[in-house]
């Protein structure tokens, strides 16, 4: 008689084993407080996960599931991550799908934190999310998040599109931009080649928007990080203001060579107590971006309006101007570079009791 | 207005006794070009041919024209500048030789500079020595995409001038551009008497049912440096001057109404009178396009009331002309891309779809956004780049652009070029030329 | 900040951005007269103290044009 031994055989070396988090809702498990179920881990796919499975077909299979309460798992994050860590030593997954997430905030950080977890561990992970889900940045850079909506009803779709990334992702293959990639930029941008030259897209553009088709934007607009406004002073009179220009005011004669391009930007501060205005002709502007005529022969005061000021020094409008002030050359200024030196000279600021600043740009 | 192009295509340039044209060939007589270039106040010059594909590096280019003439219609192409007559272009017929630039190389090996220059730029220091860093590969996969530059694929007469000392450096560099015309004219008047193998005809009789389209060209004056009838930089009709906007034909255009180079300005006035967006809505009109023209606007004004009002005068324009689309471009940047952003915002509003065709800024490893800064009616965005170039530019056998012997540094490897705002550049793709581009990683 | 072209600070989030006069002369005017050129440069200078005392949350344009130097002439 034969006993028919049915063999656990192990994937064919290009069988990719699949791990898939989902949480409880999706997971179907629990009912209102699900969200605070601990994570815990099953064998093949659930849920949405049967779908990837599915998609996959001979490409790989999900072998297993990690299911977790969205409050719990952000809750106890240490716990979670460890129990998901666990779970990715057990299977040795080549891929991890994360969500997808859509609005959920909460889940989108556990999506997050998974993928990090895979990360972290040399394994590939992608993960879905709308693009302001706090879960996308959770990550810095190292997350693949696709873009999606808000809607549960295109989950075929976007599982569709998570594997696609997770394969490519997972081949080792180095991935195409973002749009071609359909994944959601990370803040880097490099050079490619486009099949058509650039005046050309641009006609095509200008005709696609006349005719009110969809366009894919090649910038993306993205804002500085914005800091929230100073509270304003309230003791005017008790403050002292320090000023910085950027047009490059130094000594005439430059002795300290700013802005003659040599080396990193740097800024230079100038002592001026006692001065009640800069003499002419003992100034210059080495700004680089304008013509520096009117700083130079008629008045440098124009760059920061120090007489103005020492008036009201004098009236005890303000308690007093600071004793040095800082010069930068504007022009051309990388961003990074500004933002050092704003730093540096904050700093300074700080510790010598300043507490306004009149910045003069051009 | 409709234009007939003829072009006389050259596929080699020979140095001869001749001034002819024959099949592609054209063959120049250089002793009978210096004649007409060293005319006071120029005193030494010299004029080389450099073919594509040569291993050859252009260096103290300062502009580049291709050899055009107005056979009808009236005008003189290039209207303006360099005192040729300001009449109306862009009508009748020209003549132009394919594939030929002639290169206004200013050789400054000689000079030191002057007080009167560093007045005129009013930075400090008495004494500006005035560097020209930018330089034309003829060879290479420089020539290629990603480092895409027209200049490569022409046969480059170069025009190199020896700085007349006796003048201050404006009327140098307008020296050797008079000359650089003479030498253009006179290559252009060989074919202009001759059957051109091929004619294109450019006909802009409006074509109210297709979608109305505006190209709107941002173009750095040159006034605050050099005064309102300065004669350096990008200029309209020869005024470099900060102006009202200009409405012109596609064909004024083409008959090189905007041209003008100088060693700042990045652009040439070969780049102008071939300008990749114009001759791509003009191959486009009537076919899916309604091309209405040119409105070219400057920057470089001194606040932003300035910029402002011209701003809603371009999209008052663009409006009254019945644009549903316009397409826009800067050259320089800084404080002059507040112009491109105001007259984007101002179209916008005024219902006009536009597309932000630019250069952007360095990355900064992901620390600093693509523009400068951006207003929320932003839309359509198509990206040259950051004009960097990743690798070296290879060693040359030859350097043309100098009188005497070029220094041998020329000759050797020049590194990469980061795309840093205001780092030295080979050459900026401001109007889509090329292909290469940014995206989001 | 005071800025001749104030579209630019704004956009990027300074939060008090005070009109200069132009660029190359930003806190005056050598076409005026020198004692309103001096006024001009009391009335900047004023905005960008009054500005520092004000709440604001958005990036916001204060102009000088809107202060008047009466009070200061006549301060004893």
């Amino acid at each position: 008689m034969f006993a028919l031994t049915i063999f656990r055989t192990d994937p064919m070396a290009s069988e990719l084993k699949v791990l898939h988090y989902i949480n409880q809702f999706f997971g179907g498990i629990g009912g209102e407080d699900a969200n605070d179920l601990p994570v815990e881990t099953r064998e093949g796919a659930l849920g949405p996960g049967r779908l990837l499975d599915q998609k996959l077909g001979d490409r790989g299979s999900v072998v297993a599931t990690v299911i977790g309460g969205d409050n719990y798992f952000v809750e106890e994050e240490d716990e979670s991550v460890g129990k998901v860590r666990e779970a990715l030593e057990r299977f040795k997954p080549d891929l991890v799908v994360a969500g997808p997430a859509f609005d959920a905030g909460r889940y989108g950080m556990a999506c997050a934190l998974v993928c990090g977890a895979a990360g972290e561990m040399g394994i590939p992970a992608v993960t879905g999310m709308v693009d302001d889900n706090a879960g996308v940045l959770a990550n810095g850079r190292d997350t693949y998040v696709v873009p999606t909506g808000d809607n549960p009803a295109d989950m075929a779709g976007i599982i569709d599109r998570m594997m696609r990334l997770g394969l490519k992702l997972a081949s080792g293959d180095e991935l195409n931009h973002a749009d071609a990639d359909d994944y959601l930029p990370h803040g880097l941008r490099h050079g490619i080649v486009r099949e058509k030259p650039g005046a050309e897209r641009a006609v095509d553009m200008a005709l696609a928007m006349a005719l009110g088709q969809p366009i894919t934007p090649e910038i993306k607009v993205r804002q500085y990080d914005f800091v929230p406004a100073p509270a304003p002073i309230q003791n005017l009179a008790e403050t002292t203001v320090a000023l910085l220009t950027t047009a490059g005011i130094v000594p005439k004669g430059n002795p300290d060579g700013q802005g003659d391009g040599a080396g990193p930007r740097k800024w230079v501060s100038y002592n001026i107590d006692g001065v009640n205005a800069l003499t002419l002709g003992e100034w210059e502007s080495v700004h680089s971006g304008f013509k520096g005529y009117m700083y130079n022969s008629v008045n440098p005061n124009y760059a920061l309006p120090l007489p103005a000021l020492r008036a009201l020094e004098a009236l005890g409008v303000i308690k007093r101007i600071h004793s040095e002030f800082f010069s930068i050359v504007g022009g051309g200024c990388p961003v990074t570079a500004a933002q050092n030196m704003g730093r540096d000279i904050a700093k300074r600021l700080v510790n010598d009791g300043v507490q306004a600043v009149i910045l003069e740009s051009t | 207005m409709r234009l007939e192009v003829g072009t006389f295509p050259v596929r080699d340039v020979v140095v001869g006794k001749r001034m002819a044209w024959d099949d592609g060939v054209l063959e120049i007589d250089v002793n009978e070009l210096l004649d007409l270039v060293v005319q006071d106040p120029i005193e030494k010059a010299k004029i080389e041919v450099v073919k594509p594909g040569e291993s050859a590096r252009i260096i103290n280019y300062e502009d580049v024209l291709e050899p055009k003439v107005k056979v009808s219609g009236g005008g003189t192409v290039y209207p303006g500048v360099c005192g040729r007559p300001t009449d109306s272009v862009g009508e009748g017929r020209s003549h132009r030789l394919g594939s030929v630039g002639v290169v206004q190389c200013l050789d400054t090996a000689n000079v030191e500079a002057s007080v009167a220059d560093s007045r005129l730029w009013g930075r400090g220091g008495e004494k500006e020595v005035r560097v020209n860093s930018r330089f034309i590969d003829m060879s290479g996969e420089k020539t290629e995409i990603p480092a895409a530059t027209p200049y490569a694929q022409l046969f480059n007469i170069c025009v190199s001038v020896e700085a007349p000392t006796s003048v201050a450096f404006e009327e140098q560099s307008r020296a050797a551009a008079s000359a650089t015309h003479r030498v253009a004219d006179r290559l252009a008047e060989i074919v202009k008497d001759l059957e051109p193998p091929d004619v294109e005809v450019f006909d802009f009789e409006p074509k109210d049912d297709l979608p109305g389209v505006v190209y709107i060209p941002h173009l750095a004056s040159a006034e605050p440096q050099s005064g309102a009838r300065g004669t350096y930089g990008t200029a309209v009709y020869g005024q470099t001057r900060l102006s009202a906007p200009w409405l012109l034909s596609p064909t004024e255009m083409m008959d090189g109404a905007v041209g003008g180079g100088g060693a700042s300005w990045g652009g040439a006035t070969w780049i102008l009178a071939n300008h990749p967006v114009v001759m791509n809505l003009a191959e486009r009109h009537g076919k899916d396009v309604n091309f209405l023209g040119c409105i070219v606007q400057r920057t470089n004004w001194t606040n932003q009331g300035e910029y402002t009002l011209v701003a809603d005068r371009a999209a008052w324009t663009a409006k009254m002309i019945g644009a549903k689309s316009a397409i826009i471009t800067t050259d320089v940047r800084g404080q002059r891309w507040v112009g491109t952003m105001l007259t984007l915002a101002a179209c916008e509003r005024s219902g006009i779809n536009t597309v932000l065709l630019t250069e952007e800024e360095d990355n900064e490893n992901g620390n600093s956004p693509p523009l400068l800064f951006s207003p929320a009616e932003l839309r359509g965005t198509v990206s040259n780049g950051t004009g960097d170039v990743p690798e070296p530019f290879s060693p040359v056998s030859r350097v043309v652009g100098t009188v005497e012997a070029a220094p041998q540094e020329w000759y050797g490897e020049l590194p990469a070029v980061h795309g840093a705002y205001g780092a030295g550049v080979v050459y900026r793709d401001f109007y889509g030329f090329g292909r290469q581009s940014y995206a989001d990683f | 900040m005071v800025s001749a072209l104030p579209s630019v600070p704004l956009s990027v989030g300074a939060h008090r951005v005070i009109k200069g006069v132009r660029v190359e002369h930003l806190c005056g005017d050598p076409s005026l007269s020198p004692e309103q050129d001096g006024e001009l440069m009391l009335r900047i200078a004023r905005t960008a103290l009054d500005a520092i005392q004000t709440e604001v949350t958005d990036p916001t344009l204060f102009e000088p044009a809107q202060h008047t130097e009466k009070e200061l002439t006549h301060a004893s």
